[in-house]
């Protein structure tokens, strides 16, 4: 069943693929719309997704976020000789990121970020990594810390070599 | 274990691509859960200091700073000689601001700076100041670099000058920079991969000439010695924007099939797209030719002093294809009263009215007469409108003033009956007075408030 779904093409022609969260939930997207994550590109190329690609790290709630991200993306490079179609997408694509990210709290956020990585797709890591970043600037170690729940293992020994070592990024 | 013999084939062809999951982290509530190669990700991105200060968070992040590539910008490092000596490279960005003509040694030291291994693999440089020319190592970052942000410094005068070449280079921007015609044009013809171009206030060269066959965005503003500019051939450009254009500008475009943007066409510029010419000056404007049509521009933004419907309605029937209109520095004096004048031009269709124009921004709104017959022009005309912005300052609180308006504009009667209507504050115009913000330009409307 899953196989003949996998095989189903849209109105437009483009082959369908489906999309296994770890909890069990199916997505049906597009090729072009999947390809936006290099790991699964690479598996159209190598014929390895009429099965369905199950993806065990990445759950359904997740996943749900990764698939609405990539439609949203998928204009991009279809649109790329249409510019005006996709630039007056491009406003609301804008607005979409911005909304995407700045509404995660840090737990979704970091999945969304493993997700990024493991599926490879650049521009939703370098968005969510961009986002974490903008958290942690301007924040002492104490600060980054306490943020991000990161248990501090180094004895004051070790702490004040590494200070010493780095006093340039220590001294305010 | 044994069960998946028979997808084995499979597996091992995959390997090649990724790395196999690790065990599924599903409640990861921690930065700690995530896999190294993301935290350099988040490393990369942190201001140089706060990137190091990562090291003392635990010994998990200890060694992260050092392998995530370098992201160094001396506003926010003190002592770069250490950083650079600390760090093993490679780099992401080198951002060095104008050092001042105080610091010792200036020159020598950047010198040694851009020598130092922490910066190979560069792939974004910004350097401001007056290097004249620039320090020799320079050169050696330059096959790497993808973006480019040179200010205030000079080129060298040397057309044969073969080591600014720049295979790699997407985005380039040139502030302030003196450069002779001979060493941009060699320059440009050394960047294999140019995505966009901005030029603001480059002195040394009048003529500007653009052949690529992967530009997508050239942008020039402040002019100064530049007066002409000519795209020769240009396959994939879609956006050339000439904003802050105060001194005489020839622009003629060659061959830009894609080109769909294009502004601000000032009282300064004279255009010239294929066979059309079009002159605007102060109290003279016209068009050569209004029997060819430029089928591809879709967004227009005009910054002409003296523009009246009536040269808003050739340069839609220039355009034919215009979905975006932006008007700026409305002028109160211009004669916009269309109802008796227009009818003769009305006769004919404007394809554009009628398809396509699907939004108007004006700025200077200020509801005289002239203006209120201009911009009820297009409520009654524009029969796909989906937006109408007119800027009008701080009227817009003047909650009688616009009633009034909205009466003068007869917006009940607007044709396009799902157009939205918007009276704004003054805004601030989003071109490239930040030029490192040169690659939003790709993305966004480039003339979007």
């Amino acid at each position: 069943m899953a196989a003949a779904a996998a095989e189903a093409t849209t109105d437009g022609g483009g082959k369908m693929i489906i999309l296994i969260s770890a909890d069990g939930k199916r997505f049906e997207v597009t090729e072009a719309v999947a390809s936006q994550s290099q790991l699964i590109s690479n598996m159209i190329e190598d014929d390895c997704t009429e099965n369905g690609v199950r993806l065990p790290n990445v759950d359904g709630d997740i996943l749900t976020m990764v698939v609405d991200y990539c439609n949203m993306h998928a204009g991009d490079a279809a649109a790329a000789g249409d510019t005006m179609k996709a630039s007056s997408t491009e406003e609301e694509l804008k607005k979409f990121d911005a909304e995407l990210v700045q509404a995660l709290e840090n737990p979704v956020l970091f999945k969304l970020i493993l997700a990024a990585n493991f599926l490879n797709i650049k521009s939703l890591l370098d968005m969510t990594c961009q986002r974490v970043a903008d958290m942690m600037s301007g924040k002492t170690p104490e600060q980054m810390r306490e943020t991000f729940s990161i248990e501090n293992d180094f004895t004051p020994e070790e702490e004040a070599a590494i200070r010493q070592e780095n006093a340039w990024a220590f001294d305010d | 274990m044994g069960t998946t013999t028979r997808a084995r084939g499979k597996r091992r062809k995959l390997q090649g691509h990724q790395t196999p999951p690790p065990p599924p982290p599903c409640g990861a509530a921690q930065i700690s859960l995530l896999p190294d190669d993301a935290l350099r990700e988040i490393v990369t991105r942190l201001p140089s200091n706060d990137a190091a200060r990562t090291q003392l968070l635990s010994s998990r992040w200890r060694h992260l700073w050092r392998s995530a590539p370098l992201n160094l910008d001396l506003r926010d490092a003190g002592d770069i000689s250490r950083v650079l000596a600390t760090h093993p490279g490679p780099a992401r960005r080198f951002a060095v601001p104008d050092l001042g003509s105080s610091f010792p040694n200036r020159r020598a030291t950047l010198d040694a700076w851009f020598a130092a291994p922490a910066l190979d693999n560069l792939q974004e440089l910004e350097l401001m100041g007056s290097y004249r020319p620039l320090p020799p190592s320079a050169a050696r970052l330059f096959p790497t670099l993808r973006v480019a942000v040179f200010s205030r410094c000079s080129f060298p005068d040397d057309p044969a000058a073969a080591a600014f070449c720049f295979p790699r280079l997407e985005q380039l921007t040139l502030e302030y920079v003196a450069v002779s015609e001979a060493t941009l044009h060699g320059v440009l013809a050394g960047c294999a991969a140019l995505d966009c171009l901005l030029l603001r206030g480059v002195r040394g060269c009048r003529r500007l000439s653009i052949s690529s066959p992967t530009i997508r965005v050239v942008g020039v503003c402040v002019t100064r010695a530049l007066k002409e500019l000519i795209v020769e051939d240009a396959p994939r450009l879609e956006r050339l924007l000439m904003p802050e254009v105060w001194q005489l500008l020839r622009v003629s475009v060659i061959s830009a099939p894609k080109l769909e943007a294009l502004g601000w066409l000032s009282n300064h510029c004279t255009l010239e797209i294929g066979t059309i010419a079009i002159k605007c000056s102060i109290g003279e404007f016209h068009f050569d030719s209004l029997t060819t049509v430029a089928r591809g521009v879709k967004v227009l933004a005009l910054d002409i002093d003296n523009l009246s419907l009536d040269m808003a309605i050739d340069f839609m029937r220039c355009f034919p294809s215009l979905e975006k209109l932006y008007i700026r520095k409305f002028s109160h004096k211009c004669n916009n009263v269309w109802r008796q004048k227009m009818r003769h031009k009305m006769l004919d269709p404007i394809e554009c009215l009628d398809l396509n124009l699907k939004k108007v921004e004006v700025s200077g709104y200020c509801g005289n007469k002239s203006h209120i017959d201009f911009a009820m022009f297009f409520v009654l005309n524009g029969r796909v409108l989906e937006l109408m912005r007119l800027e009008c300052g701080t009227r817009r609180n003047d909650r009688k003033w616009i009633e009034n308006q909205k009466m003068c504009l007869k917006l009940d009667n607007m044709v396009s009956k799902d157009a939205e209507f918007h009276f704004t504050r003054r805004t601030s115009w989003n071109y490239f007075t930040n030029v490192r913000r040169a690659h939003e330009l790709l993305i966004a409307d480039p003339f979007c408030t």
